[in-house]
This record gives C-alpha cells, sequence and structure tokens, in this order.
C-alpha cells in the first residue's frame, strides 16, 4: 500500500500539487486523469520519489519513501516517464536490462535471475523477435512496449507510469492497456496517467481526477466518470455513453 | 571480451610501433642493449609511449564518460573547462618561468579549481545540461585568460613557449613527469571507469535514471572529479591534445554498439592507440623540429571524423 498523507508539492514557488491524502492499494489499476496543468505528471513524480514533497509525506508499506535508500526504493517502484527514446541507439534488450540495475552491484554481471527477468519481460511484452533489434530502428508502438518491458524486468512490486498510451495506435494502446491489466492482477500496484477517458474507464478500478493541482474526485471509476464532475474538471460538457457493459467518454458538443 | 582482446592487440601493435618508430628506427633485438639504440630506448622511446598510452587512454576514456553523461555526441575534455583550466595553469607557470613539479602543481591547481567551480556552477544534483553550460563559461573563461596571458608575454620566446606549450606534444618527457602523471591519470580513470551503470540508466533520461536509483549528484561528482584528475594531469605534463576524446568513442561505438558502460575501457584503449600512432607519426616528419602532437592529432583526426560523420548520415537518410 502506498498512502498519501497530505501531500504537497511546490516547484519553482508555484504550488503544483496541493495538499492530497490517498491510498493507492496493490492489485489494482489507479488511473490519474485531468486536463493539461493539472499536476497528473507532478503527483506521480512524488509517489516515485522523483519530486520531495513541500510537506506531507509518501509511506510504502508504512515507511516513509524519503527513509528508503534509493536502490530499495528502486527496486519496489517501477517508473516510466513520459516517452522519450534512449540517448543511445542501444538493443532492445539492453534497454530491457536496464531494468535490472536496481538489483545489480555496480562491477558484477548480469546474475541468472537478472537474465530469467530480462526474458521474461521480453516475453511478456512480446519483443522476442525484437531483442536484438536497434531502438532506433523501432515504430513508436515497439518503443513504448521496449521501455514497458524495462519496468517490467525490474519486477517492482509497484508500476507508475506517466502517459503510456502517448502517441500510440489503437492496436498498441489495447497491447500496452493489456499489460497494465495484467500486471495489476498479478497483484502489483499500477498507477497509470491517462489522457484517454475512455481507455481510463477500460482499465481502471480506481480513478484520480486532478485540476489545478487539487482533487476533483477521486474514488471507485463509476464515482468518478460521471458528467457533471468530468465537465466541471475539463471545463467543456461531457458525455458518459454506455453500451452493451462498455463505457465510452466524449465531448458533448459536436466539433 | 573477444572485442576487448581485439582492442588490447591493437594497443599493443600500436605500443610496439611508438617504441621502434623515430628518425632512428630501433628493432626489438636492440631494446634492452647496452648501446646508444638502449640509451634511446630507456631514456627517450619508453618514457614517452607510456606517456602516450596514459594520456591517450584518459582522453579517449573521459571523452566517452562526458559523451554518456550529457548524452551529446560531441562533448569531450575541452567542452567542460577542465582542459583550458589545466592548461591555464600551465601558461602561469611558464610565464613564471617555472617547469617540472611546480608546473605540474599550478595545471593540476587548475584543473581541480575548474572542478570545484564547475561542481559549484552546475548545482549540487544539477543534471547535465547545468554542467555543460557551467563548463563552456569555464573553458571560455580560461580560454580568455590565458589569451590575456600570452599578450602580457614579457618576450617573444615566452609567447612562443606558451603557444608551443599549448598545442600539445610528448616529445623529450621523462620517467619524471610519468611518475608525476601517473598516480593522478590511474586515480581519475578508476573513478571514471565506475560511472558505467549510472551512465546506461542515464540513457533512459534523468528521471528514468533516478527511479532506478541513480544518484545524480553523485554521478556528476565522480564525472568532475574523474575528468578533473585525469585531464588535469595529462594536460599538466602534454598541453593540450584535441580530438582523441571526441572522436575515439565514435569509433568504439561502431565495434561495441552505443552502450554507454561498454565503450569505456575500450576508449581507454583506443585513445592509447590513436595517440600512439599520431606521436609516431609525429617523430617521422621530415625536418629538424617536430610537429605537434596536437596539430597532428587534428590532421588524422579530422579526415576521419568526416568519413564516419558521411556513415551517420547516411544512416539517418
Amino acid at each position: 500500500m502506498i498512502c498519501l498523507q497530505d501531500l504537497r508539492v511546490d516547484l519553482g514557488g508555484k504550488t503544483v500539487l496541493q495538499p492530497l491524502s490517498l491510498n493507492l492499494p496493490r492489485g489494482q489499476v489507479t488511473a490519474v486523469i485531468g486536463p493539461n496543468g493539472a499536476g497528473k505528471s507532478s503527483l506521480m513524480r512524488a509517489i516515485a520519489g522523483l519530486l520531495p514533497a513541500t510537506s506531507g509525506t509518501v509511506t510504502l508499506d508504512g515507511v516513509p519513501l524519503l527513509q528508503l535508500s534509493s536502490r530499495d526504493r528502486a527496486q519496489r517502484i517501477g517508473y516510466l516517464p513520459q516517452s522519450a527514446g534512449p540517448a543511445w541507439a542501444i538493443t532492445v534488450r539492453e534497454m530491457v536490462a536496464l531494468g535490472r540495475l536496481p538489483h545489480q552491484n555496480n562491477m558484477a554481471g548480469p546474475s541468472a535471475a537478472d537474465v530469467c527477468a530480462i526474458e521474461q519481460a521480453l516475453a511478456d511484452a512480446d519483443l522476442h523477435a525484437l531483442a536484438d533489434r536497434r531502438v532506433d530502428t523501432l515504430s513508436g508502438g515497439e518503443l513504448a512496449r521496449a521501455a514497458f518491458a524495462r519496468v517490467l524486468a525490474g519486477q517492482s512490486d509497484w508500476i507508475l507510469a506517466d502517459e503510456p498510451l502517448a502517441n500510440l495506435d489503437p492496436a498498441h494502446q489495447r497491447d500496452v492497456l493489456r499489460l497494465l491489466r495484467s500486471a495489476a492482477d498479478m497483484g502489483k500496484g499500477v498507477v497509470v496517467v491517462l489522457h484517454e477517458l475512455t481507455a481510463a474507464a477500460a482499465l481502471a478500478n480506481d480513478i484520480i481526477l486532478l485540476k489545478h493541482g487539487a482533487r476533483v474526485a477521486a474514488g471507485p471509476k463509476d464515482t468518478v466518470l460521471t458528467p457533471p464532475l468530468l465537465s466541471a474538471a475539463f471545463d467543456i460538457a461531457m458525455d458518459v455513453v454506455q453500451s452493451e457493459g462498455r463505457v465510452a467518454i466524449l465531448p458533448h458538443d459536436p466539433v | 571480451m573477444p572485442r576487448l582482446a581485439a582492442f588490447l592487440g591493437l594497443l599493443l601493435a600500436c605500443f610496439m610501433l611508438s617504441l621502434m618508430a623515430g628518425k632512428l628506427w630501433i628493432a626489438p633485438s636492440l631494446w634492452l642493449s647496452d648501446s646508444p639504440a638502449g640509451w634511446i630506448m630507456a631514456e627517450l622511446r619508453l618514457p614517452r609511449a607510456l606517456l602516450g598510452l596514459g594520456v591517450g587512454g584518459v582522453l579517449g576514456l573521459s571523452g566517452a564518460v562526458l559523451q554518456g553523461y550529457l548524452r551529446n555526441p560531441l562533448a569531450d575534455p575541452t567542452v567542460v573547462g577542465v582542459s583550458s583550466s589545466a592548461a591555464l595553469g600551465g601558461v602561469i607557470a611558464i610565464l613564471l618561468g617555472l617547469s617540472g613539479l611546480p608546473m605540474f602543481g599550478l595545471a593540476m591547481l587548475g584543473a581541480g579549481a575548474s572542478v570545484g567551480l564547475l561542481v559549484m556552477l552546475a548545482g549540487r544534483g544539477g543534471g547535465p545540461l547545468a554542467f555543460i553550460l557551467a563548463g563552456m563559461v569555464l573553458a571560455t573563461l580560461s580560454g580568455a585568460l590565458t589569451a590575456l596571458i600570452i599578450s602580457l608575454a614579457p618576450n617573444p620566446f615566452a609567447t612562443s613557449e606558451i603557444i608551443a606549450w599549448l598545442m600539445g606534444a610528448l616529445t623529450d618527457r621523462t620517467m619524471d613527469d610519468l611518475a608525476r602523471a601517473a598516480p593522478f591519470m590511474a586515480a581519475g580513470s578508476l573513478i571514471l571507469l565506475t560511472t558505467g551503470r549510472a551512465l546506461d540508466a542515464l540513457t533512459l533520461g534523468e528521471d528514468a535514471a533516478k527511479s532506478l536509483g541513480v544518484h545524480p549528484g553523485r554521478l556528476q561528482l565522480q564525472v568532475a572529479l574523474g575528468t578533473g584528475l585525469a585531464i588535469g594531469a595529462s594536460v599538466a605534463v602534454t598541453g593540450v591534445v584535441g580530438f582523441v576524446g571526441l572522436i575515439v568513442p565514435h569509433f568504439v561505438r561502431l565495434w561495441v554498439g552505443e552502450r554507454p558502460s561498454a565503450t569505456l575501457l575500450p576508449s581507454f584503449l583506443g585513445g592509447a592507440a590513436l595517440t600512439l600512432v599520431a606521436d609516431s607519426v609525429v617523430r617521422l616528419t621530415p625536418g629538424p623540429s617536430e610537429v605537434r602532437l596536437g596539430i597532428a592529432m587534428a590532421a588524422i583526426g579530422a579526415p576521419f571524423f568526416l568519413l564516419l560523420l558521411a556513415r551517420l548520415r547516411r544512416g539517418v537518410a
């Protein structure tokens, strides 16, 4: 369980996240949604321990995040930043192997457990055929899968993903959503920032809706994904369309 | 590992060449003999070759580390100001009529000051961008001060001595120079070699690297300190030798791939090999005086780099 207690984050003298208290349980997907500049990424970075809390605390299984060693934290929380390709044209396998860094000693080579985790992650993300390709030859969707496999290889209890669907076509969006879902079904805690509201409705158990760095609503998705709350947060009228047990979320006004 | 063995073999061949080559070619059978040839070997060729190996090695290694740290293929020790600050120290020493240990000390002082300023200006925990900007400020500042000192030099001899020294050379270096520089170059290299894993993580960006357990402040300190020790000592004994740190990592990547940690040791070996070859060429130039190593390096390096550039452009297009 990750618990936020009155977590506030200031950046450059500006409050980007108003005091927020939340409990994030494992074994489910929590989606963070909200308009641009709502503080979604800041929240994720604070939960990942990358951004210091101005006040309040983040605890992981009862232990404040700041008291964990960075290695311990890295082993338990995997973080997938907003998509940016690797700076160097390493191979897919090398990229996925980077996820094992928190488990390795500086000079030692990869252990049997490392190799096993890397192969498993490649298999889970359906990357075996691409394992020896250089990352600069991949399509956007393949690169997104490789980045996700890198986090999977860390075998962390938690996966925090910031806009993992950005720039992906529908088929690859579905692939990434399935990977996130199955990670949660395996017992990991998954927290994901999404702009695709329909995808959030399909994927998440709980939703956190933010606006201007403050919580508009948080809770089970049915209670948050309602036209009044969404309309208030996004400043345009939104419809929640139900059809055959599925949900689509669309702007009310025609283009 | 076979690739590392290939780099070692290449280096060994270049080292042998460097011992043999010169106005007087000395065959291996005469190396240990009690003759003028053996004397040249022990007093001139061997210290020169060993120093060339160390200097070229740290140039290649620090180039690979800085390119990895700054995620910029154009980085080398000259852009972060360490070389030029050490050179400033050396130039001040020449102006004061110092040589030997005092000159070495002043150059190391220059390098040390640049490391301190670099870390201070970039800010603890500051990212690579702050680091390179701070480095460029330092390089510009120490370059300007060096130019000022040249213009203030009391006589043309001092001016020409300073300019010649700035261009870099391994000529007439002794075992004393080697003994002074080697410990610093070794310590700096060891520090730089330990950055590999963190540089690999940085491939994914600063946030991802931090989430993988990398300490940005510690890494920055390692890069600054390792470069300062190794490059400071190398500049203190040979002056500024450019190009090695810039081009060697690029060639190494063609062989071993682009993962930063995989390029470190090969860049050391490759930098050493390239410097030894360039220094051998320098000795073979006709005429009474040698071409400066820095100039020879640029002459050898530029065409190779153009070739590489053409290759890269084909890859992009």
